[in-house]
């Protein structure tokens, strides 16, 4: 229970083909930052990362634990590597206190990111921190435009990081980040310069921590400026009125069942009626966790936020659904 | 203790080492069971103190029973008085409570993770 220890942090690194994880991470690893870094390297480009702690996944195992449901895809070669190197930890406990997961460029991240959450063993050691998408500023337009691997990428992401700014104009960059944007409004974009990358840009966001904070990223254009037509894209609910809890329990209970597969990641910080704090809930395709939140001020306004990441949402079908899972709202009719 | 026929803990009391007899028909009545050893030997309440608050779910599930509503299973009544202990010890809140009923009524305890 509480006395457990604390679990080993990781990080999913992923990018599309070329984006520049492997120079990332070289032009990090062998900084000073003090924190001991595993590897787990998943695809071998001309340039191998040079640690101690390096571990090579040969292939994608993609294991399904239960017939054709979605959540319970997990990838096999990640759990037993991730078995082995806790046993090493184990052996010497000053072996690593980080791991980083590098993915393949077509890679789809959320096999990886579920082994963390279905396999016990793997859950009850390991705590998945964030999956961070490098996006290589020269090739990013065509990339999104031809394989939907790159969008879903920067779908799953809590961070992006945009890759060889130095070579495109300002302007390309900053319409880049609008689009970046729209596919998945809640992961910051930033610059990464692969010289001065800091540690602290992949390791430590807590992006799957229910207590962070849900920010809307300010370039989040929502309706506004549709110049790309990007299969995966978010979209926000806010609201100051509460919500009637077993309406809207009901509501994404269906939502979810009906877009599993297509939810990628979505994030709400509620109001209910009858709790003085606030409800706070993330998930993965399915797999979903929720938690009291921060109390309410007195007085304070209750503002409601939702945000949901995936593939050819039907934004209209979830805001009218939500609209009705307002308290006081007359039900809706069948 | 004494054998007291007047008690309804005793009375519904499950025969922990009969026989071939199964004592948990599903794996969330021995977590159930597990999870409120576990408490009270880590200090959040006495012993005793459980029993009395069980007893008075038994208690009020039997009469609810005698007056016709559907009786809750052993530990259904079991699970009723260990949140209701915990709140009371502050293990955990209601709100709490409610928070964590919403992602399982969301996706079922199967999907329920610590996302």
């Amino acid at each position: 229970m509480s006395a457990s220890r604390p679990r080993v942090p990781v990080t999913i690194l992923t990018g599309f083909l070329g984006a520049g994880k492997t120079t990332l991470l070289n032009g990090i690893l062998p900084q000073q930052h003090g924190r001991r870094i595993a590897v787990i390297e998943n695809e071998f480009g001309d340039a191998g990362i040079d640690n101690d702690l390096l571990v090579e996944a040969r292939g994608e195992q993609i294991v399904e634990m239960n017939n054709g449901c979605i959540c319970c895809t997990v990838r096999g070669d990640l759990v037993r590597i991730l078995g082995e190197l806790r046993d090493r930890r184990e052996r010497r406990a000053d072996a690593f206190d980080y791991v980083i997961i590098e993915t393949t460029g077509l890679a789809d991240p959320a096999p990886v990111a579920q082994t963390f959450f279905i396999d016990e063993d793997i859950a009850r050691y390991y705590r998945l921190d964030a999956i961070v998408t490098v996006v290589d500023a020269v090739h990013a337009a065509a990339q999104l435009e031809q394989h939907h691997e790159a969008q879903e990428q920067v779908g799953f992401a809590d961070r992006i990081l945009i890759s060889k700014t130095d070579l495109v104009n300002p302007q390309e960059i900053v319409s880049l980040s609008e689009r970046l944007g729209r596919i998945n409004a809640r992961a910051p974009v930033a610059k990464v310069l692969f010289g001065v990358a800091a540690v602290d840009q992949i390791v430590d966001i807590d992006g799957f921590s229910l207590d962070s904070i849900l920010e809307i990223e300010p370039g989040f254009l929502g309706e506004d400026a549709h110049e790309h037509d990007d299969a995966v894209a978010s979209f926000v609910f806010r609201t100051e009125r509460s919500f009637d809890a077993e309406l809207l329990q009901d509501f994404l209970r269906k939502m979810v069942a009906d877009h599993a597969r297509d939810l990628m990641r979505y994030k709400g910080v509620v109001s209910f009626v009858g709790l003085d704090s606030r409800v706070v809930f993330q998930g993965v395709h399915m797999l979903m966790n929720s938690d009291i939140g921060r109390p309410w001020a007195d007085g304070e306004v209750r503002r409601s936020i939702l945000v949901f990441i995936g593939r050819h949402l039907p934004e209209e079908k979830f805001t009218a659904g939500l609209e009705q899972c307002l308290a006081g709202k007359p039900l809706p009719r069948g | 203790m004494t054998a007291n026929s007047s008690n309804p803990l005793l009375e519904k009391c499950l025969a922990l080492a009969e026989g071939e007899e199964p004592v948990f028909s599903h794996p969330w009545e021995s977590r159930a069971f597990a999870i409120v050893v576990q408490l009270s030997a880590a200090g959040h309440f006495t012993w005793a103190e459980w029993v009395a608050c069980f007893s008075e779910e038994v208690r009020a599930a039997t009469a609810a029973e005698a007056a016709g509503t559907a009786a809750p299973s052993y530990y259904e009544q079991w699970l009723a008085a260990a949140e209701k202990i915990m709140i009371a010890k502050g293990v955990t809140s209601r709100e709490q409570l409610a928070a964590k009923r919403f992602g399982i009524g969301v996706v079922g305890t199967a999907h329920q993770v610590a996302v």
